[in-house]
C-alpha cells in the first residue's frame, strides 16, 4: 500500500475520532501501517508521519507525553476554520498572485503556495484568467529561487549558513552567516544576517552567493536567535541611502504629479506630511546627495528637494549642464 | 505543468487533504483544471485520486469512504468525505506562501485581504514575526488600485483608467486590461487602449485611478502580457554616451541596451525608445553625465525637461 494512502487514512482517523488515540490504536486501526514491521520501525513511521500530517495543518496534539499511555488528538479549532469572505477584487487578486508566482522559478514558497491557496479559494478548480509574464527576479530566476527556498528555510528554523560570496568590488571570500531575514527588491532577492566573522548584521545580494550549505548538525535544534528587535525592513534602503557619506535628512516635496505614488516611491521609508493643492512632503535620510538628485530627476515628474539648500543647487548646476550639453 | 517523477508521497497526501473539502458528493471537476491548480501532472493527480477513493475510516465499508471516479479526464464524486469536509487552517509554511505572495503582487501589509489570510493560519503563525523576517515585494510599494485591475482582467470589464507617464504626460484613457506581470521590481498591465486604438503597457504604480466602466469585452484569444518596449525590435534606437567616470552609471538601469566602451574611456549605449520624453528623464538624471548622441527628438526633449525642471526649482524657490 502506497504512502499517500496510509497518510490520507491516518488524517481521517485522527480527526474523526471522539477522543485521543494511542499510536498502538492507529497501528491496529488506520490501514496502511505493515503488519510485520518491527516496533522501532513502527514507531519512526508513526512519528514522520505526524510530522507529514502537521505540514499539512493538522494540529495534532499530544496527551500524557512521555508517558506510556501517550496518545494524540486534532485540535478542531487550531485546525479548521471557517472559509474567509473575499471580496471580488481580493479573489482576483489571488487568482493573479497564484498565476504569476506558483509557476515563477524565482518565487521560493511555489508549492506551499498552490496547497494554500486550495485551501483558501472556494473554486479550486477554477483556474485563473489573467495572463502574467515574467519572473519576480529575472536575472538566473531558477538559481536565485533555489537559494531564496533554502535560506528562507534555514532563516525560520535558525540554522547557520555558510555560502562563497564575491562582493561589489569583486573580492571573493567565504562567509559564516546567520540568517535573520530576506527581502526582494528591484527584481533581486537579498538576505540579511550576522557574519560571524565580522560580528555585523550585513546584506548579501542572492545573485552574489556561490556554494550555500545549511548547518546540517542537530537539525531539530536552533543555532541562534536574531535579535528580538530585528526587522528587516530596516534593511531596505533606496538607492541614494547607500555610500561612505554622513547620514543626513532631505525634505523633498512631491506635488499632485507624484503624490498619488507616494507608497510606491517611498517605499515606506522616511515621513510624510500633507501639504496644500493635495501635495506631500517627504522627510527622509540620505547619505548620497547626488544620488539622490538624481533619483528625484529619474522617478519625476513632482519631484522637488527644498532642504537642505545644497540639495537644489546641486540639481540646477546638473540640469544645467544637462540642458548645455544638449543644446542644439 | 511537468513535475519531476519524485513527487514525494507527503506532497501527493498533502494535495489530497487540500482537495477533500471541495470534493462533494454530485460535483463533477475537470481533472486538467484541478491538476493546473494543485502544480501536478494531470496522470499523476488522477493516480492520487485513484488512490484517494481507496481511504476512508474504520472499518473501510462503502458509508465511510471518500467515493469517486476518474473517468475520460473528469473527476466524478459520488460521496461527502467522511471527514476533514471542512477547509483546514494553513500551516504556517503555507501562510508564509500565501502572505509573500500577495505582497509580491503589491499589496500592502496594512490593507483588509492580509488580515483574512493572516485570520486562515495556524495561532502559531504570527503574521508580524513573517513581516519582521521577509519581505517580498516586488515594487517600490503598494499597488492599491492592483486588485480593481486585477477584477477587470478576470471579468473581461472595460476600465477607466488615470495614468501620469514617465514621460509627465497625465491622461485619462480607456482600456481593455488583458495582463499582468511583474518587471525589474515594478508591476506592468497590458491593455488595448481605447483611447489610442492599440496595445499600450502602463506601469500599475503609475496609475492614479481605475474606475470598472461596467461595460465587457471579448478578451484576445491568447491574451499574454505584451514585450516591454525595449523588446520591440521595431522601434528607433538612440545612441547615448556616458562620460568617462559616469557616475553610477549602472548597466542593470538599461535593460536591452548595448554597451560599447570607446578608448577615450567614454561608453556608447544602443537604447531603444517607444517615447522620446521617457529616455529624456532617464539621460536628464545623469545631470550632465550622459548625452544623447541622436535622434535630434530625444536630445530637444532632453534639453527641454532640463529647462521645465530649473524653472519649476526657482519657481518653488523664490515662490
Amino acid at each position: 500500500m502506497e504512502a499517500t494512502e496510509r497518510l490520507v487514512n491516518l488524517a481521517l482517523f485522527l480527526v474523526s475520532s471522539p477522543r485521543p488515540v494511542t499510536a498502538q490504536e492507529c497501528r491496529a486501526e488506520v490501514a496502511g501501517y505493515p503488519p510485520n514491521q518491527d516496533e522501532s520501525a513502527f514507531l519512526r513511521m508513526f512519528e514522520r508521519d505526524k510530522e507529514e500530517l502537521r505540514a499539512a495543518g493538522l494540529a495534532i496534539e499530544s496527551v500524557n507525553p512521555g508517558a506510556g499511555s501517550e496518545a494524540y488528538a486534532v485540535d478542531r479549532n487550531s485546525t479548521h476554520v471557517r472559509p474567509a469572505d473575499f471580496t471580488p477584487e481580493e479573489e482576483a487578486t489571488l487568482r493573479v498572485a497564484a498565476a504569476a508566482l506558483a509557476a515563477d522559478p524565482s518565487f521560493p514558497f511555489a508549492e506551499d503556495l498552490r496547497l494554500a491557496l486550495a485551501k483558501t479559494l472556494p473554486e479550486v478548480d477554477r483556474t485563473c484568467t489573467v495572463p502574467v509574464g515574467s519572473p519576480l527576479a529575472e536575472e538566473d530566476p531558477r538559481a536565485q529561487g533555489a537559494l531564496a527556498g533554502a535560506l528562507a528555510g534555514a532563516s525560520a528554523s535558525g540554522k547557520r549558513v555558510s555560502f562563497g560570496y564575491t562582493n561589489a568590488r569583486g573580492v571573493s571570500a567565504r562567509r559564516e552567516v546567520e540568517p535573520y531575514g530576506m527581502f526582494l527588491r528591484e527584481g533581486r532577492w537579498y538576505l540579511v544576517g550576522r557574519d560571524s566573522a565580522r560580528d555585523d548584521v550585513r546584506t548579501f545580494a542572492l545573485i552574489r552567493i556561490r556554494d550555500l550549505e545549511v548547518n546540517r548538525a542537530r537539525p531539530k535544534s536552533r543555532d541562534f536567535e536574531p535579535p528580538a528587535a530585528f526587522d528587516v525592513s530596516a534593511f531596505v534602503l533606496l538607492p541614494f541611502q547607500y555610500g561612505e557619506g554622513e547620514t543626513r535628512e532631505a525634505l523633498i516635496q512631491l506635488d499632485s504629479r507624484a503624490s498619488f505614488r507616494a507608497d510606491a516611491l517611498t517605499a515606506g521609508v522616511g515621513e510624510l506630511q500633507s501639504a496644500e493643492n493635495g501635495a506631500l512632503r517627504w522627510r527622509v535620510e540620505y547619505r548620497d546627495g547626488d544620488a539622490l538628485v538624481r533619483w528625484l530627476v529619474a522617478n519625476g515628474p513632482g519631484l522637488l528637494p527644498l532642504e537642505p539648500a545644497d540639495l537644489a543647487a546641486r540639481l540646477d548646476a546638473g540640469l544645467a549642464t544637462a540642458e548645455a550639453c544638449h543644446a542644439t | 505543468m511537468p513535475r519531476k517523477p519524485g513527487t514525494s508521497a507527503a506532497t501527493r497526501a498533502r494535495r489530497l487533504l487540500a482537495l477533500l473539502p471541495h470534493l462533494r458528493r454530485g460535483r463533477t471537476f475537470s481533472l486538467a483544471a484541478l491538476a493546473e491548480s494543485l502544480g501536478a501532472a494531470p496522470a499523476e493527480l488522477a493516480a492520487d485520486l485513484t488512490t484517494l477513493s481507496m481511504c476512508g475510516l474504520p472499518p473501510y465499508t462503502a458509508d465511510v469512504m471518500v467515493e469517486l471516479v476518474v473517468e475520460n479526464g473528469l473527476v466524478h464524486v459520488f460521496s461527502d468525505p467522511p471527514a476533514l469536509a471542512e477547509p483546514a487552517r494553513l500551516a504556517p509554511a503555507e501562510a508564509r506562501a500565501l502572505l509573500a505572495a500577495v505582497e509580491a503582487c503589491g499589496i500592502s501589509a496594512d490593507s483588509p485581504l492580509v488580515t483574512k489570510l493572516a485570520a486562515l493560519a495556524q495561532p502559531s503563525f504570527s503574521a508580524e514575526e513573517l513581516r519582521h523576517a521577509l519581505i517580498a515585494s516586488a515594487s517600490a510599494g503598494g499597488a492599491a488600485l492592483q486588485g480593481v485591475v486585477a477584477a477587470a482582467i478576470d471579468a473581461g470589464e472595460v476600465l477607466d483608467v488615470d495614468y501620469v507617464a514617465g514621460s509627465g504626460e497625465a491622461s485619462c484613457r480607456t482600456v481593455r486590461p488583458y495582463a499582468l506581470s511583474p518587471h525589474r521590481g515594478s508591476w506592468y498591465l497590458s491593455a488595448y487602449c481605447e483611447s489610442a486604438r492599440a496595445d499600450r503597457t502602463f506601469r500599475v504604480d503609475r496609475i492614479r485611478d481605475a474606475r470598472p466602466t461596467g461595460r465587457f469585452f471579448d478578451p484576445p484569444l491568447a491574451p499574454r502580457a505584451l514585450p516591454m518596449p525595449y523588446e520591440i525590435d521595431t522601434l528607433p534606437v538612440a545612441e547615448v554616451r556616458f562620460a568617462a567616470a559616469a557616475d553610477g552609471l549602472n548597466e542593470r538601469e538599461w535593460p536591452g541596451a548595448t554597451f560599447a566602451p570607446a578608448e577615450d574611456g567614454t561608453v556608447l549605449a544602443r537604447v531603444r525608445y517607444a517615447d522620446a520624453r521617457w529616455l529624456a528623464r532617464r539621460v536628464a538624471s545623469y545631470l550632465g553625465q550622459a548625452e544623447v548622441v541622436g535622434p535630434a527628438e530625444v536630445r530637444e526633449a532632453v534639453s527641454r525637461l532640463a529647462a521645465t525642471m530649473r524653472a519649476e526649482l526657482a519657481d518653488r524657490q523664490h515662490g
